[in-house]
């Protein structure tokens, strides 16, 4: 919120500078955001009146002005067509500066002599698109300083005001702050020296006043949507656009000049935070207000030209016929003050913020006035509010103020009362602030402590009398202003914010420890992370949204889960229109984009969570999912000659050290020492293996995203964790991707439970071991599993280790089969193996693999 | 035996000695003259037929040579060897200049950086880290916090809504785990809460997902002055040791007292700059007394119990640390970018 210094000082005597005024203000909780210097470039400019104007001698398009400056008499050249004599207008005298830091000298124009210039508001600075001169007030006196009599000398200090401080949304409500901050007395309204209160003395005065009560009814239908409505009609004004100065008040806070009556309730709202509304009288049927909620159907047009549709919900001030207002919202346009306007019915109410606040929303209109009844107005305050507006209004706008008020107030309130207990304020706040100090500081805030010795009888208390103890605790009776203000701890909030936070030592924190919690999830996360940025993985992090239209682009099937989404009911963009199912698009998107730039070896990752709708739970599941994408070169450009693209089984060998950092091993034995006896060992299928908790298998995987004959599941037992592979050619094509891109993904929740990370110490064999070569060739139908399985069981407890060194397929076999070589290596934990007890398992692996898979055995 | 052929021989393989320059030429030497049928070892074969009066003399001259042989060709050996050695690693030499074979380590997100010294910083203090979900109920995002339906302070937070009918929500802060954690329970409770957040907002410094670092300390006699105590070694850790801070008042619902924490402009350290909109601080997170209806709603003794909270925005403290100016460049994923960190 804008606040203007000037006006403060109507209120409060600050006897600080601006800055430090500021500074003050934010340390108290309302924070300056900025203070903003108005006219600062202006220098210079007064008030001149314009005697004569005659043509230029030497330029058609100029003017030669005789212009006063209160004293003497200047010649001006002037190039504007607005003026004419008698105009007051601001001159900037020889030495005069202007925005943009333009300085005026005496100058010769075509060859006339210019004492001068006579200035816009652009010029000025004041405002940045309305050319022409600035055509003063008609009373402006000769010589004044313009920048003062507009108010341009002013310093605009922008607040941050938290949601709960509605008592400070204007002038009076900040200099209430600033009175307490420095310990000064505030200049209330009725002792206000500039703007005195004449009403009733106007009133009484007038012998032609009316009694209001025979000019308008006022009937309040919904005394809990409307606590309070008073209203005073002024008679017979004239409705033209306010004073200068007056309309430069109103927009350096940022608020558009209407014309004079909508200006000063505008005015009234911005000083004292009460919203007013001005009825056209004439245009109210019936000359009957009634407060009531709009019936179904109803509808009005606002002040803004909308048409609205109201229902029960919201509160409306209607006349006889229908509604002329939303209450608190915004006035309705057929009963609205305009140019023909002659007699003005005023409005001051009370709402109920709640509503107004629903009412608000659900018109999605906002204003000044929804903005301060939300947040609670003083209810004490509006027949001051109302009396101020009547009293600018009879001073501006001519009229004569009706006798008396109505005033609607079925149900007063009354003061809040609040226990304090001052040892509890420095047992929270962990000080030790003195009692004296702490009443000092709420009594500067307008609290009254009522009583300190005794602390019954109150009602809403009676359950904590037990807690009071006689003579310590204080009955804080709080401001009706101070909605905020509900209870004990709102009181040891204000006693610090005024005390300063800053005074409050800060004590090194003790502590006990708590409970051992073991995240095994944060676990598992950090390892796999560990594990791709070793490898090269960069992560990414992704919004979780997606748009759903993706999941064609995808080719997931019709019946995938994944397109089960969750939608946002109020996205940004319908490309965030859903809570992403899948994190594939998000990845496909970063390596878009990277490609896009030139950058073509791509890895990266993302851990993260996709919704899925639960049924009857209204929380959806979230399931924390691995994804990673690869694509280019798996390293480096390098001057020496390496194989280096990515392919399927780059990928792969990434999975198996990801598993193998988790406690789970793939299928090969040397790697995880799964089984440990011969028996063990008799009859193990692949199928049995896959079983093993610790032991992942592949299958080829279904999932249309990606290659069919290059992709995998990773299954262990029945769970499927993940899957991995190349993209399919159709997806790519999809998303423009020029080179093969290999995605993985791992679900979390099911790889979490088979993640084992006990470890037991094996002794190491103390005996050489023995390597023994095996190539084979056999038909390219068969797995590279099959081959290792049959080789394994064969080879019993003797073979430690089989290494596939080499496979090849090309011209130097026959078509439709492979060579593969194995080295096979032999040790026991007994002894040293001798040559022949080697040869005997090795020649029964042959045979085996001879006879069982007809491979032909190379030599 | 002639003497004087002898001297002749030692004087020739001494010469021939000499002249060698590689092992193989000693070798062939070594062979000549000390071989099966080496020259020397010939003459010592032949020493039986020389004259007893004589045998005695030659015999020591012929070993002598033998000796004297043994020892160049040793002295010779090495000197070569030192040669071929030197000649070895002088062939060997390589351009150490070339560039190395990249070993190309990935990295975490700059985020993910900045969260884990976050935890880290918090953990030492002991602080239990705990998750919540990311889509909330109605009750756990405001509700519980002290925000009925209407209240004004939910214009503090744009909400994404899922179903208004399930009252399902994209959470809007990490403070719903506070209650999901004080729930199940009893005090002292004392937890940081990392995690996505959801905000209809987006532009230069705003995304509608970023992250958050909620803290919760909640037992007998937690005071505000102890929440200053562990936000400043905090924020000292963080940042630098002489950071500045400011502790000012502000509002949030579910917390009272509540502050908002500046440090000192991290950029122009306090002058005024556009960073900090030149008032030298920079606010980097909320904090306070946790409201004793909070505590009131999961049940606690309000009495007997207080605690604090306090909350910060990761991405705030990354763009901070690092001079990012646009919070969307950590969501673009562009590697240029995140190899930086």
């Amino acid at each position: 919120m804008k606040v203007s210094y000037n006006w403060l000082k109507e209120f409060v005597d600050i006897n600080i500078s601006v800055e430090e005024l500021a500074d003050k203000l934010t340390m108290a909780g309302l924070e300056v955001a900025g203070i903003i210097y108005l006219g600062q470039e202006v220098e210079n400019v007064i008030v001149g009146e314009i005697l004569s104007i005659d043509t230029h001698p030497n330029a058609d398009k100029l003017t030669v002005c005789r212009v006063s400056d209160g004293k003497n008499n200047l010649q001006i050249v002037c190039g504007a067509k607005n003026i004419k004599v008698g105009d007051k207008v601001p001159l900037a005298l020889v030495g005069a500066k202007l925005s943009g830091n333009i300085g005026i000298k005496k100058t010769v124009i075509r060859g006339v002599e210019s004492q001068g210039m006579l200035c816009s508001e652009k010029e000025l600075g004041f405002n940045d698109d309305v050319d022409g001169i600035l055509i003063l007030d008609s009373e402006s006196v000769c010589g004044e300083d313009v920048k003062k009599i507009l108010g341009q000398d002013d310093i605009i200090l922008d607040i941050d005001l938290t949601t709960n401080r509605g008592d400070c949304l204007s002038i009076l409500g900040i200099a209430r702050e600033i009175a307490a901050i420095l310990n000064v007395s505030l200049c209330l309204l009725s002792e206000h020296p500039v703007n005195s209160f004449k009403f009733s003395e106007s009133t009484q005065d007038n012998q032609r006043a009316e009694d209001i009560n025979k000019l308008i009814k006022v009937q309040i239908k919904e005394p809990h949507l409307c606590s309070r409505y008073s209203t005073r009609i002024i008679k017979n004004v004239r409705i033209v656009p306010s004073p200068l100065y007056l309309q430069y008040r109103l927009k350096s806070l940022g608020i558009r000049p209407i014309n004079n009556v909508v200006d000063i309730t505008n005015l009234v709202l911005l000083e004292l935070g009460h919203p007013l509304h001005a009825f056209d009288y004439d245009l109210l049927e019936g000359k009957e207000i009634i407060v009531r909620v709009s019936n179904k159907g109803e509808k009005i047009i606002t002040l803004d030209e909308i048409e609205r549709n109201l229902d029960e919900e919201i509160l409306v001030i209607a006349d006889s016929r229908q509604p002329v207002a939303l209450a608190g919202i915004m006035g309705g346009l057929a009963s609205g003050v305009t140019s023909k306007t002659r007699n003005v019915l005023l409005e001051s109410a009370y709402f109920n913020p709640t509503n107004i606040r629903r009412s608000a929303r659900k018109l999605d209109l906002a204003t000044e006035a929804t903005y301060r009844f939300e947040r609670g107005v003083d209810i004490e305050n509006l027949i001051t509010a109302l009396e101020k507006a009547a009293d600018l209004i009879q001073k501006y706008c001519g009229g004569e103020i009706t006798k008396d008020i109505v005033d609607v107030y079925p149900s007063p309130i009354s003061a809040k009362e609040i226990i304090l207990r001052p040892e509890r304020v420095n047992k929270i706040l962990g000080i030790d602030i003195p009692y004296q100090q702490m009443k000092n500081i709420l009594k500067r805030l307008g609290f009254n402590i009522q009583q300190e010795s005794f602390c019954n009888g109150l009602t809403g208390y009676r359950e904590r009398i037990n807690n009071c103890q006689e003579g310590n605790d204080w009955i804080i009776s709080v401001p009706l202003y101070r909605n905020d203000v509900v209870e004990e701890i709102d009181l040891i909030e204000e006693i610090a914010r005024i005390y300063g936070y800053d005074k409050i030592k800060s004590s090194k924190p003790c502590w006990q420890p708590v409970d051992y919690v073991y995240n095994k999830m944060s676990v598992i996360e950090n390892l796999v992370k560990d594990v791709l940025n070793k490898s090269g993985f960069f992560e990414v992090i992704n919004f979780s949204f997606m748009d759903k239209n993706v999941f064609d682009k995808l080719h997931f099937s019709s019946s995938d889960l994944r397109r089960r989404c969750l939608n946002i009911e109020n996205p940004l963009s319908a490309e965030m229109g859903s809570l992403r199912s899948t994190l594939i698009p998000g990845i496909l998107e970063n390596v878009s984009w990277n490609l896009r730039h030139n950058i073509n070896d791509i890895k990266i990752f993302e851990i993260g969570s996709v919704f899925m709708p639960r049924d009857r739970e209204s929380l959806p599941i979230e399931k924390k999912m691995l994804i990673g994408a690869v694509c280019g070169k798996h390293n480096e450009l390098y001057w020496k000659r390496e194989d280096n693209s990515i392919d399927f089984y780059y990928l792969s060998g990434i999975i198996e050290a990801l598993m193998n950092e988790v406690g789970i091993s793939d299928y090969y034995y040397s790697r995880g020492e799964h089984k440990q006896s011969q028996e063990d060992w008799q009859d193990v299928s692949l199928s049995t293996l896959a079983c093993e908790p610790g032991v992942y298998m592949l299958k080829r995987c279904p999932d249309k995203i990606y290659h069919s004959g290059r992709s995998a599941e990773i299954i262990i037992r029945n769970d499927i964790i993940g899957t991995f592979g190349e993209l399919s050619p159709l997806v790519c094509t999809d998303f423009d991707f020029r080179l093969p891109v290999y995605l993985v993904e791992i679900d979390f929740n099911n790889l979490i439970r088979y993640v084992q990370f006990e470890k037991k110490y094996k002794p190491m064999s103390k005996y050489p071991a023995i390597i023994r070569d095996i190539a084979l060739i056999i038909s390219d139908e068969i797995d590279a599993a099959e081959v290792f399985l049959l080789i394994r069981k064969t080879g019993e407890n003797l073979l430690k280790d089989i290494r596939l060194f080499d496979l090849y397929k090309g011209e130097q076999i026959k078509k439709g089969a492979k060579s593969l070589a194995y080295s096979l290596v032999y040790q026991s934990y007994d002894a040293t193996l001798t040559d022949e007890e080697v040869n005997k398992v090795h020649k029964k692996i042959i045979d085996e693999l001879q006879k069982k898979l007809q491979a032909e055995i190379r030599d | 035996m002639d003497e004087n052929k002898l001297v002749q021989l030692r004087e020739e393989g001494k010469k021939e000695f000499k002249q060698v320059g590689t092992i193989q030429e000693i070798n062939d030497l070594r062979v000549k003259y000390l071989g099966k049928k080496g020259l020397l070892t010939q003459l010592l074969k032949e020493l039986k037929d020389v004259p007893p009066e004589n045998k005695s003399q030659v015999g020591k001259l012929l070993n002598q040579i033998k000796e004297e042989f043994i020892a160049i060709i040793g002295t010779k050996e090495e000197e070569i060897k030192k040669i071929v050695f030197k000649e070895k690693l002088q062939d060997e030499m390589l351009d150490i200049t070339l560039p190395g074979k990249p070993l190309s380590l990935g990295k975490v997100h700059p985020i993910t950086q900045v969260l884990e010294q976050i935890k880290n910083i918090f953990v030492q203090m002991g602080f239990v880290v705990v998750e919540g979900p990311e889509v909330e109920t109605d009750y756990y995002n405001f509700e519980a916090l002290n925000m009925e339906i209407d209240h004004p302070a939910r214009d503090m937070w744009s909400t994404l809504y899922i179903s208004s009918i399930d009252k399902t929500l994209l959470r809007t802060h990490t403070s719903p785990v506070q209650i999901r954690v004080m729930e199940k329970q009893n005090p002292p409770v004392r937890i940081i809460a990392p995690g996505k957040v959801y905000r209809r907002d987006l532009d230069i410094s705003h995304a509608p997902m970023f992250h958050q670092v909620e803290g919760l300390w909640v037992d007998k006699e937690v005071t505000f002055s102890d929440l200053k105590g562990t936000l400043i070694v905090f924020l000292k850790h963080m940042f630098a040791p002489d950071i500045g801070i400011r502790f000012r008042p502000s509002f949030f619902p579910f917390t009272e007292p509540s502050a908002e924490v500046d440090i000192g402009c991290v950029l122009c350290k306090g002058k005024g700059c556009r960073v900090c909109k030149g008032t030298g601080w920079i606010e980097i997170l909320g904090a306070g007394m946790v409201h004793p209806r909070v505590l009131k709603n999961v049940g606690y003794n309000t009495e007997e119990i207080t605690g604090y909270a306090f909350g910060m925005g990761v991405e705030r403290i990354a763009m901070l640390k690092y001079s990012i100016d646009d919070i969307r460049l950590f969501f673009e994923n562009d590697l240029r970018f995140l190899k930086q960190f």
